[in-house]
């Protein structure tokens, strides 16, 4: 029999696909893969455990966040015809967009768009291309293609370095959307750490 | 580094609201909002005011009775002028007006406005305006246009001030790039690889291909039925916002067919291309009347001084000649000065190898 996709990651990739395609007009599958980890590093912001994430990740040959979870739920969508394929970009399906609707109502999961929402919106808030090569900018994905190994990304220094930004420019609300934007400026105006 | 941080448009917008939840919740919707309406709506088109607000407490700030309800936002894109006020309520309801008093948006406390004139773009948040003009035509919410003319401008520089393309560099009849190649009268054959090297470029340049569909007269070159008129070079298509674009590829310079006769292609050339160009641009809009378009006339500018029919070298000074020489637009033909969407034409230069 085959096994189930993780929910967590079944129901992340189809998220974070619906808001890339919203946002952007089409996706690459790594860019699901980059966004899920920023949401997960988010995660940990708040306060939360790494381990309750539900999955993790190790960069792939093209520099990318990749995770093995995220990526099976992918194939999965694709197969089922909720992904579709133009050019080189995918886009999320009617029955794809009616998939994620469903599932955003259950509980488990709509605690996780907080996280996976304040990360897309950067997209709109930041010119994208320069949400991309800050996410990619990270030091914890830079020292991993440095490295060149496949062991799994270490997420607590980014937290803590993420939460001591937050802090210094008076960030004192709630709400993600805002960190989230001041951490891709931080990451942009790094420098260039391969 | 943390100064800038806080200057980030961002940062400054919810400082002026006390950093309050209700205005990063206003900062969100506002920037959504944008997105959306922009597919419908081409900033850069437009020569009025337009305001996009969010109230904190989803109050609707003018009267209600005289406002439109939006839920067709084709009515806004043949909207070039005038004054738009635009609400945004909770649930992604849209009210519309043309006119009202916009110190009401400006003074309150309660109310996070956007606001785009003349190409640039405001938040105006508790008495403070914050510029977050990024580009220097549209908006950073509607970047279609101004993707292109970035690609496009990359493209001159990457591929053909150097010939760094293959295809383009089949375009040359000899190694220093003096003569474009020449297989008789009606082939253009330079043109074919420019237009090949550019539609390829545009395919693969970082994310430009991103949600557009993009088609080529090639196949038409290639086994078209040459009795219907040939069509534009490139035309794209963004397939999620109402835009197009139209590419003719033109070029200029010398021409040196089989038997070694030269022809000279200068400013007359890129006129005819304009000419034709805006054929092209008046068909589409009568097919098309309810879609967003901007024409770009590319001219390949491979034009060099003092040459004739037997050079094979060249020195730099009649070599790069034309590098900073603009074509001169014939008076009847600034069509960039006057009709919408029709922009200037793009001059790439083309360098020869020099001694």
């Amino acid at each position: 029999m085959i096994q189930q996709v993780k929910p967590e990651a079944f129901f992340d990739s189809l998220s974070l696909s619906h808001k890339l395609d919203n946002f952007l007009d089409g996706f690459k599958l790594e860019e699901v893969h980059l966004f899920a980890y920023f949401s997960s590093i988010l995660f940990l912001y708040r306060g939360n455990a790494v381990s309750d994430w539900q999955y993790k990740f190790i960069v792939d040959e093209n520099g990318y966040p990749f995770s093995n979870e995220i990526n099976d739920a992918i194939v999965r969508h694709i197969s089922n015809g909720l992904f579709e394929k133009v050019g080189q970009f995918y886009t999320i399906s009617g029955r794809g967009s009616d998939e994620f609707n469903k599932f955003t109502t259950l509980p488990t999961f709509s605690k996780r768009e907080e996280y996976l929402n304040a990360a897309c919106t950067t997209s709109i808030l930041i010119p994208y291309s320069q949400t991309q090569r800050a996410l990619l900018n990270d030091s914890e994905i830079s020292k991993a293609k440095n490295l060149q190994n496949q062991s799994w990304l270490d997420q607590s220094n980014i937290y803590e370095k993420f939460g001591e930004i937050s802090k210094a420019v008076g960030i004192n609300s709630n709400d993600l959307i805002i960190p989230a934007v001041t951490w891709i400026n931080y990451l942009t105006k790094q420098p260039n750490q391969e | 580094m943390i100064d800038n941080l806080s200057g980030h448009y961002t940062i400054k917008v919810i400082k002026a609201f006390g950093y309050s939840d209700k205005s990063i919740k206003a900062l969100e919707t506002t920037a959504k909002s944008l997105k959306e309406v922009y597919r419908y709506f081409e900033p850069s088109f437009f020569s009025g005011k337009f305001y996009l607000f969010k109230s904190f407490s989803d109050k609707v700030i003018f009267d209600e009775q005289s406002a439109i309800h939006l839920y067709d936002k084709n009515i806004l894109i043949n909207k070039t002028s005038g004054n738009i006020f635009l609400q945004i309520l909770d649930g992604d309801k849209m009210l519309m007006w043309t006119d009202q008093d916009e110190n009401t948006l400006t003074s309150s406390d309660e109310v996070l406005t956007y606001y785009f004139q003349n190409n640039q773009e405001f938040y105006l948040a508790n008495g403070e305006t914050i510029d977050i003009t990024e580009y220097n035509a549209g908006s950073r919410f509607a970047s279609q246009y101004e993707d292109l003319k970035n690609a496009l401008t990359k493209f001159g520089i990457s591929k053909i001030y150097r010939s760094s393309c293959a295809h383009f560099s089949k375009s040359w009849k000899d190694p220093n790039r003096l003569f474009f190649i020449g297989l008789g009268s009606g082939n253009n054959v330079p043109e074919k690889y420019m237009q090949l090297s550019l539609y390829e470029f545009l395919t693969t340049y970082q994310d430009f291909a991103r949600g557009i569909n993009m088609e080529s007269s090639r196949e038409y070159n290639n086994s078209g039925d040459f009795t219907k008129p040939k069509p534009v070079d490139i035309k794209i298509t963004w397939r999620e916002s109402n835009r197009s674009a139209m590419i003719e590829v033109k070029f200029i310079g010398t021409i040196k067919k089989e038997d070694g006769e030269i022809y000279e292609h200068s400013d007359p050339r890129a006129n005819k291309g304009i000419t034709q160009l805006k054929g092209y641009h008046d068909a589409h809009l009568t097919d098309l009347p309810s879609t967003l378009l901007k024409s770009y006339l590319v001219i390949i500018d491979g034009r060099r001084n003092n040459l004739t029919k037997d050079m094979t070298t060249i020195t730099n000074d009649n070599g790069m000649y034309y590098k900073d020489i603009d074509i001169v637009i014939d008076g009847d033909k600034e069509f960039h000065k006057s009709v919408l969407g029709f922009e200037k034409p793009i001059r790439f230069f083309a360098s020869p190898t020099v001694i």
